[in-house]
């Protein structure tokens, strides 16, 4: 029996029209469908936030987001940050700043990132500090993770 | 004319850094999926057991997967890593819950879930045994006669006798828990079959492991294996050891299916069934005279490895070798063993043993110097190694003696002895304030240590790492070595490493993901890439500008002059390649049966030191700040090295505060990241990694190793920061809340 439905939003901007059963995860439609790899599948959880992607302006883990609740909705990956080969201004903090190490939790803490700054959160450390909880690192003691924040947040 | 500034100390920007920022660096689990087929494992659910077989329910269609057992392994069945007692898949016995007892492919998920519920593994259960002194008891045998995978023992001077006439003897027993990776990329490996033998990429740090391990598995040559060790996500040494069986199981598929297979672990399984950091009991007597001179140590360590012997054999080593601590003592001995339980297999963890019997021997220390009533920072300062000093191997360290240093310069960078002070005087004010007020506490301590650069001298004899260097056609100069980018930055200082040597601007060197075909084979990780990979990079270097400059019969300090000739050369037809192999220095002497000698070729010395609030209603500990400065030799990419020394203190926090892995059973029952909880941006506190460099003068540039030294300080400093703040010595880790305040309410009851 097939179970499956057909969902359209728009992912980096372009119209997608997803046929899945309802309950299939963002990570799937992103990874195994869109070929957008750039999320990773760091727990299927949402306990370490490395599938974190923006929905409708929000950080969200994409694990945890059935694509039922995906009618209509924008959703924005790692892969529309750059144009082309060219970093963003958050990115290129990264980069000098040591912001990434082995990379796999680098694109969900972008995103998080992103969602946060967009939305003019706080750039003190301590906010920072909050708003990267959901955001697992093995490699770096987040500390320049939040000197990249704060160097692209002072750039602007 | 241009000569070239050097590209060591300089902060050279990651090379993958910018694919990984953009999302688009492949990791294993982002690989093109066309015509993969998928894997799982069938694990056994009972700790210790006979294995009687496996029931295949015939209602599933069998015909759809394939399905591989012991007895379908062409070669032989064995994970061989040092003690060849590990089966690839459980053949007459069950030795721990979890161990693979066969797999399965299938050419979609939904048929391998179906499967996998398909089959039943049948056994006859044997009594299990989790704990040490279980498994000493040797009532229950799970390895060889007695249980021990290893005994190392060293002895210096007599320490009985000196224990005998010391004025004071203390004891002390410290136990440390098992501690997950916690890698953020989960384990996995991607197989395929290319008509005559294996290709296999995969989330690992050493693809020779796995050449010699597929080739004795499928009984094939090792010229027709392949290993392309994948860009990987994390691996601390929980991709050391165990990809060798995970590699198997991949390529055992890919042999029976002839086809592409994918084995990528899901983080529960992940952390149930891959490796751990042993956990340990480690008791020390330690003799002084009157005034703190110290006088004797006994210290009787036994790890506990799980069902099978991995990397233990060469663990207990480097925490035999560093269970004396940065001391100087002329009575020491050390008696250390690890042994078999029916947990997991444990494995290689950033630090390989040293982790623990630092912990113990520093915390030991500073509760020492509080029975002797003497400060532990003159406690420390009387007895840490000096110049010209030995160490329990009879080592000496010669000018290679920063203890003394990186103590006095911790003291002043943390502002140390004012702000334990005034820690003292805030917690006496606590006691009298009113209301929430009263229940935190502070306090502030540090630990010293140090840690060994390479690997112990039989091992690095043993692996003869190798570089090699490649003129291109347009003049660059590709620099290869077997060394994996697991996110500390390998590509970028093998660059900056082989620059150096050659005299050139670290742009014209290329560094690739290796593979076993074109890379030499340069041995495991462990701290060594920049200063034993360095060292024969730089060397390599050096050759191969000198033949350059032979063939041009002319010097070419002009670095584009320099590059113009190489390509030249190249376009002429000329191959222009250098080798370099590791070969010990000469006056090195190192006895492996008695653990006597030259343990290893340089220290890195390193004085950690935390400062923590405690709140005495709940428990919790809220570290403050750490200051770390180490003696590194020479640091070759600062950014880097920071980087590694505040990842690997909060890695340590961890292990000290948090991460508790809970057993019932022999499973971990908090097998997923928010019941086993590694720091978060909230938990940590702000890092301070200070660098001293008094180069070693067995490295062409002077570096030591640095990789695994952060996080071995941090356990210390905080059980010495928690005496100071409660007055209370706790002898475990991680010391947690549920720890901390029943000893905390007891003590207010005395």
């Amino acid at each position: 029996m097939n179970n499956d439905h057909v969902f359209r939003f728009h992912v980096n901007g372009h119209p997608v029209e997803a046929q899945a059963p309802p309950m299939q995860r963002l990570l799937d439609v992103l990874r195994d469908t869109l070929l957008l790899t750039g999320t990773k599948n760091g727990c299927g959880r949402g306990n370490c936030g490395a599938c974190t992607v923006i929905v409708n302006g929000q950080a969200v883990s994409a694990c945890l987001t059935p694509v039922v609740q995906l009618e209509g909705a924008d959703v924005q990956t790692v892969e529309n940050l750059s144009d082309h080969d060219c970093l963003n201004s958050l990115q290129q903090s990264f980069l000098e700043c040591g912001g990434t190490q082995c990379g796999s939790c680098t694109p969900g803490i972008l995103m998080a990132a992103t969602a946060h700054l967009r939305r003019g959160g706080g750039t003190n450390t301590e906010e920072l500090r909050e708003m990267l909880a959901g955001n697992l690192c093995r490699c770096t003691g987040y500390i320049k993770i939040i000197e990249s924040m704060q160097q692209a947040a002072a750039a602007k | 004319m241009k000569t070239t500034e050097s590209a060591l100390g300089k902060s050279v920007l990651r090379r993958e850094g910018a694919a990984k920022l953009r999302g688009d660096a492949q990791f294993i689990d982002d690989l093109p999926r066309d015509g993969a087929w998928f894997a799982g494992t069938v694990r056994a659910k009972v700790p210790h057991a006979r294995l009687l077989g496996v029931r295949r329910d015939e209602r599933f269609d069998w015909d759809r997967v394939v399905l591989i057992t012991a007895a379908d392994i062409p070669g032989e069945n064995v994970v061989p890593v040092v003690l060849r007692d590990q089966p690839s898949l459980a053949e007459d016995f069950i030795r721990y819950h979890g161990q693979p007892v066969a797999l399965v492919a299938a050419p979609d998920q939904e048929t391998l879930a179906l499967a996998l519920e398909s089959i039943s593994v049948l056994t006859s259960p044997l009594p299990p045994v989790f704990d040490i002194d279980e498994s000493l008891e040797a009532k229950t045998i799970i390895f060889g006669e007695d249980n021990v995978f290893r005994t190392v023992e060293i002895n210096k001077g007599d320490a009985t006798a000196a224990l005998q006439t010391a004025d004071v003897v203390i004891e002390g027993e410290h136990h440390t828990g098992a501690q997950e990776h916690a890698y953020l990329e989960p384990q996995g490996m991607q197989a395929e079959w290319t008509g005559d033998g294996i290709t296999i990429r995969g989330s690992m740090q050493c693809p020779y492991y796995l050449v010699k391990a597929v080739a004795e598995l499928l009984d094939l040559p090792q010229e027709k294996i392949l290993v392309i060790p994948h860009l990987t996500g994390g691996a601390f040494g929980g991709k050391d050891d165990f990809p060798t069986m995970l590699g198997g199981h991949a390529a055992l598929l890919a042999w029976k299916t002839r086809k592409t297979v994918r084995l990528i672990y899901e983080r529960g399984e992940d952390m149930r069934f891959t490796s751990k950091r042993h956990p340990a009991r480690i008791r020390h007597r330690t003799g002084f005279t009157h005034d703190g001179q110290l006088v004797g140590m006994q210290v009787e360590m036994v790890l506990n490895g799980g069902a099978y012997g991995t990397m233990s054999p060469l663990v207990i080593s480097r925490a035999a070798i560093h269970a004396a601590g940065p001391y100087q003592c002329d009575n020491i001995h050390i008696s250390a063993r690890v042994v078999a339980t029916n947990h997991p297999p444990s494995g290689a963890f950033r630090g390989f043993g040293a982790p623990q019997a630092l912990f113990a021997v520093d915390a030991h220390l500073d509760y020492c110097a509080s029975q002797l009533g003497v400060d532990p920072l003159e406690l420390r300062r009387k007895n840490l190694i000096r110049r010209n000093g030995t160490q329990a191997t009879g080592q000496n360290v010669g000018d290679d003696a920063s203890a003394g240093e990186v103590l006095e310069r911790a003291l002043q960078e943390s502002d140390f002895v004012a702000r334990r002070e005034a820690y003292a005087e805030f917690n006496r004010e606590a006691e009298s304030r009113r209301g929430a007020d009263r229940f935190p506490r502070r306090g502030i301590g540090l630990s010293l240590f140090m840690h060994g650069t390479g690997l112990s001298g039989y091992e690095e004899v043993f692996f003869h790492s190798g570089v090699a260097l490649h003129g291109n056609a347009d003049g660059s100069i590709t620099a290869l070595t077997s060394q994996v980018e697991v996110g500390q930055g390998t590509r970028t200082i093998v660059a900056q490493l082989a620059a150096e040597g050659l005299g050139i601007p670290v742009e014209y060197v290329l560094t690739e993901q290796p593979d076993t075909n074109q890379h030499p084979d340069s041995g495991p990780m462990a701290s060594r890439t920049a200063t034993i990979i360095g060292g024969l990079l730089i060397t390599a270097g050096k050759r191969f500008r000198a033949e350059v400059e032979r063939r041009q019969g002319s010097l070419l300090p002009d670095p584009l002059v320099f590059r113009a000739t190489v390509a030249k050369l190249v376009a002429g037809g000329e191959r222009l390649e250098v080798r370099e192999h590791y070969s010990p220095p000469p006056e090195m002497r190192w006895d492996e049966e008695k653990h006597q000698g030259d343990a290893y070729p340089a220290y890195t010395w390193s004085c950690c030191v935390a400062a923590l609030e405690v709140d005495t209603l709940t428990g919790e500990v809220a570290v403050l700040d750490v200051t770390a400065v180490q003696d590194v030799g020479k640091v070759v990419n600062p950014m880097f090295a920071a980087g590694q020394v505040q990842g690997g203190v909060a890695q340590g926090l961890g292990w000290a505060l948090l991460e508790n892995v809970v057993w019932k059973n022999g499973v971990m029952q908090n097998a997923n990241l928010a019941d086993y909880s590694i720091p978060t941006a909230m938990d940590l506190p702000p890092i301070r990694a200070v660098f001293l460099e008094h180069p070693q003068h067995r490295a062409p540039h002077g570096a030591k190793g640095l990789g695994e030294l952060p996080m071995e300080g941090p356990a210390p400093a905080v059980v010495n920061a928690l005496r100071s703040a409660l007055g209370i010595h706790f002898r475990r880790v991680p010391v947690t809340p549920e720890i901390i305040l029943p000893a905390w309410e007891a003590r207010n009851l005395e």
